[in-house]
């Protein structure tokens, strides 16, 4: 055999050799004596190295336990905030619930509901409007006056008697309606004759007059 | 399931809405049966126990260099620039009487220079237009001597005016509210 490599005394020291190789490099360790020193040489490093590396572990022990330890306790502490409940984020509803946030949340539930009642309404309303008789849509005249114990008087206008006055002044809820001009079914004039004229006023709005003339202003004619 | 009948409830609400607003709008809805104090007949016949306040101004009437219309007489202003009256220019009230009168009852009202007897016959309360009053009306002299009758209808609140006399006359206007 040719001589020895100390790779190959290595892997022998440290068990890596198939079983051909290692049969092969025991016999030629067997056969050579200086092979067989340098094998113990390596055995013994080997030794040594594991020694030494056992040994700083070893002192390097409590450094790591405590490092391990504060590992663990940070692991824990994760560990147990994961099993918390995730606090929540700001909720309109843990706000302080008064009657207009507890009404405006509710008609932000339900606004489908709350459209469809207003166009019922609406559409009610409508309908109402639309088929009630004509007679009801009449514009409020003005009622008659009522006065108990009211007697004659000659006025001279002075001391503001009551005044029939213009539809629907003073008086907000009065609705301005047609007006009609006065008309006459029947006039008898005795000792004269009577004539009924219709004229407009500056306004456009009809005034009905009577004029009576005497039979003796016609006869001085 | 409780949002289910919570919404069944919203949606009932909802309709107690809408009924509410349409009962609110046919409540509140004018009608002339209310307005006019008619208790529901839509007939136009007035009420039987029906009154009115009934007036009755005399107006002079002359022809003067400074036309004018007495302030006191602002609410037949209006009728007297008609050219019905454009024989004369100056107007001044000369009395104005004003009575209640109740229908089918004939008043009197006595006048500087006549008299004027009214009496409501019917009160028509047609749509859209103001209450009409069917009057009788005689007028007379200052000398009790009469010199006319007519049976008209008239506004309420308008007046219906005679007119009598030459140079100067007399307006007899007579109204009912």
């Amino acid at each position: 055999m040719n001589k020895i490599r100390d790779i190959d005394l290595m892997q022998l020291a440290d068990d890596e050799l198939t079983s051909a190789e290692r049969e092969g490099v025991e016999a030629a360790v067997a056969a050579d004596a200086g092979a067989r020193a340098r094998l113990d040489g390596v055995v013994e490093i080997g030794e040594v190295v594991r020694t030494h590396l056992e040994r700083a572990a070893d002192d390097a022990e409590p450094r790591l336990a405590a490092l391990w330890s504060a590992i663990d306790r940070e692991i824990d502490k994760h560990a147990a905030l994961d099993r918390e409940p995730a606090p929540r984020a700001a909720d309109p509803a843990d706000a302080p619930r008064g009657v207009w946030s507890r009404f405006t949340r509710w008609l932000d539930a339900y606004r489908g509901h709350i459209l469809t009642g207003t166009l019922s309404a609406g559409a009610v309303a409508a309908i109402v409007l639309v088929l009630r008789p004509a007679g009801d849509h009449a514009a409020p005249v003005t009622p008659p006056v009522a006065r108990a114990g009211s007697a004659s008087a000659v006025d001279d206008g002075s001391h503001g008697p009551a005044v029939p006055v213009p539809d629907g002044a003073g008086d907000p809820r009065v609705v301005p309606v047609v007006h009609t001009p006065a008309e006459v079914e029947s006039l008898d004039v005795d000792g004269g004759t009577g004539t009924v004229f219709t004229v407009k006023d500056e306004d456009g709005e009809e005034t009905t007059v009577i004029w009576v003339t005497p039979d003796d202003t016609l006869e001085g004619i | 399931m409780t949002e289910a009948r919570t919404g069944r409830s919203a949606f009932r609400l909802a309709s107690w809405i809408a009924a509410l607003v349409a009962v609110v709008v046919v409540a509140f809805a004018p009608t002339s049966a209310r307005a006019d104090g008619k208790k529901g007949d839509d007939d136009g016949a007035e009420p039987p126990d029906v009154t009115m306040q009934c007036q009755v101004i005399e107006i002079l009437a002359t022809k003067t260099d400074h036309p004018s219309v007495a302030p006191e007489l602002k609410d037949v202003a209006k009728k007297l620039k008609t050219k019905a009256f454009s024989a004369w220019n100056t107007f001044t009230q000369s009395g104005r009487s004003s009575k209640t009168l109740s229908r089918m009852v004939p008043e009197t009202f006595d006048l500087p220079n006549g008299k004027a007897t009214v009496m409501i016959r019917e009160v028509d309360h047609p749509a859209k237009k103001r209450a009409r009053v069917t009057l009788d009306i005689g007028l007379a002299k200052k000398s009790g001597k009469h010199y006319a009758d007519t049976k008209s209808s008239v506004d309420a609140g308008d007046f219906l005016l005679f007119a009598r006399g030459g140079d100067d006359g007399i307006i007899t206007a007579v109204g009912c509210q």
